[in-house]
């Protein structure tokens, strides 16, 4: 079942297409990552999902359309991590910040303290509620970006560029967490970044260039298009890189994303 | 003396005036304001200036912080107290003017150094509730001052990351002010529009207006020490309006 459907979505800033015709579904429980170069259209996807952008076309939802009229239903059940968190706050603890969406929602006191310790025992963050979100590290803000999306208890997860910011060990911690809360929860999650490393944990990878798809598949076929990726200035994982080397060398015959089974084919 | 902390921003500590609850501080702040507004002799300005140290001590926030802040605004001090005497010819009374803007400086950074911003919105909303009877959206408006003050305090941040950069970039800001001041005004103005839009679509995206009623998951309980600073305030307005009949 599909939970967003983008059909011949059409969007222009002035005289300048972003998209036209494009369209894009994305099933229920899975983990899509929307990749591309700089200023192919990311953000405004992600703002077009938010509601954020006027648009005319059929961009649906839960099998409802993007508009004035639905979108607050929307977004309940949809949680937003955007690249720059330092945007997106507006209390001066983490605590007050977790809970800002759910009083705006005028839900319960108790509840929202209930959330708050569950969700920041998950990240990890207890330690950070007296903390001005301001005075964070780049990885602590988008802890508690993630922590305030995870709040509302979320169908979906739309993630813009959300681990730029983040150092490499902190980013596979936040990737893993998402990983679980996909798996588990079944929680539709889909990510917009340019790192291809970060679109490992997904089932699906689409590439976007020009305000069209270019690659859209599974891992590890998706990364037969390799060429195509780079072409448009995509760095691939070093995982690719290294089996298509070996591939020359007839080392290996296919593509392998773990880089021990590669080390053990390469050993044999 | 330059300060980590620029205006209007929340210092988290466990003090009393910070646990203190949300509508009892509004009370104690509006009656304090109003203190300082009747003030109009020395030693009412004394007892009230006394009054106000005892309660930054309570705070438990370093008193430099407090010191940096206040003077930071020494220009418009130095304007007030020039418009004063070039209208009134008369050095004490605007010397008193001067000194009385700055205590209501004072008492705004007890007040948001000491407040979280949900806290001020609910604290005005529960004072203010009685007017949601007569339809006025309360909610919306208390949290719609929270936010300008905390805007003022992000705007305060960029013009300090503008004024860095642009003395990386060689602009000598302190051989003339004027014109180092002229050249961040509009960077500034862009920024701060661009802050608003930023600030408009994250308040969209996390439900802000979008119910008539909020609510506020950490509220205070009303203590002794909340009673106790009321009621001092209250006969200190007493004292103040009377000594000012004398």
């Amino acid at each position: 079942m599909n939970i967003i459907e983008i059909n011949n979505l059409t969007f222009r800033y002035g005289n300048k297409f972003i998209y036209d015709n494009f369209s894009l579904n994305v099933e229920r429980g899975t983990w899509v990552t929307i990749a591309g170069p700089n200023g192919v259209g990311k953000t405004t996807l992600v703002k077009i999902l938010a509601g954020l952008e006027k648009n005319y076309s059929d961009v649906k939802i839960f099998g409802k359309k993007v508009n004035k009229k639905n979108i607050y239903g929307i977004r309940k059940e949809v949680g937003f991590v955007f690249d720059n968190p330092d945007n997106f706050f507006a209390c001066e603890t983490v605590e007050d910040e977790l809970a800002f969406s759910l009083e705006n929602l005028a839900v319960a006191p108790a509840t929202i303290k209930k959330k708050i310790r569950e969700i920041s025992e998950l990240l990890g963050i207890n330690n950070l509620l007296k903390v001005n979100p301001y005075e964070l590290s780049g990885g602590e803000k988008q802890k508690v970006a993630l922590g305030c999306a995870l709040m509302l208890e979320p169908r979906i997860l739309i993630l813009d560029e959300a681990l730029m910011m983040v150092d490499i060990n902190q980013r596979k911690e936040l990737l893993k967490i998402i990983k679980d809360y996909n798996t588990q929860k079944r929680v539709t999650v889909v990510s917009f970044t340019h790192d291809l490393d970060e679109a490992l944990y997904s089932d699906r990878l689409v590439i976007l260039n020009e305000g069209k798809i270019i690659i859209d598949g599974a891992f590890p076929k998706v990364f037969d298009e390799e060429r195509v990726m780079r072409k448009i200035g995509l760095e691939v994982p070093f995982a690719v890189e290294l089996s298509q080397k070996l591939r020359v060398y007839n080392l290996v015959n296919k593509i392998d994303l773990d880089i021990e089974r590669l080390v053990d084919e390469v050993w044999k | 003396m330059k300060s980590n902390y620029p205006f209007f921003r929340y210092i988290p500590k466990d003090s009393k005036v910070h646990m203190m609850n949300s509508k009892m501080k509004i009370i104690w702040f509006l009656l304090s304001f109003f203190i300082s507004l009747v003030t109009f002799d020395y030693l009412s300005f004394l007892i009230f200036s006394l009054f106000l140290i005892f309660i930054i001590l309570k705070t438990k926030i370093d008193f430099k912080i407090y010191a940096s802040n206040v003077l930071i605004l020494w220009p418009l001090y130095c304007t007030l107290f020039t418009i004063i005497y070039l209208i009134s010819f008369n050095l004490l009374l605007s010397l008193l003017i001067a000194l009385k803007f700055m205590l209501i400086i004072i008492l705004f950074i007890i007040l948001t150094f000491t407040t979280s911003l949900s806290e001020i919105a609910w604290g005005f909303e529960s004072f203010f509730s009685p007017l949601k009877k007569v339809g006025i959206p309360v909610s919306n408006i208390s949290l719609r001052m929270a936010l300008i003050i905390k805007f003022i305090s992000n705007l305060f941040d960029q013009a300090r990351e503008i004024r860095k950069s642009m003395a990386y970039r060689g602009v000598p800001y302190k051989k003339n002010i004027i014109t180092s001041f002229q050249k961040m005004i509009i960077p500034v103005i862009r920024l701060s529009y661009k802050l608003s839009l930023r600030t408009i679509a994250a308040m969209k995206l996390r439900f802000y207006g979008h119910c008539k009623k909020r609510t506020n998951y950490r509220e205070n309980k009303v203590t002794s020490f909340d009673k106790t600073l009321i009621f001092i305030d209250a006969i200190l307005l007493y004292v103040v309006i009377w000594m000012g009949w004398l």
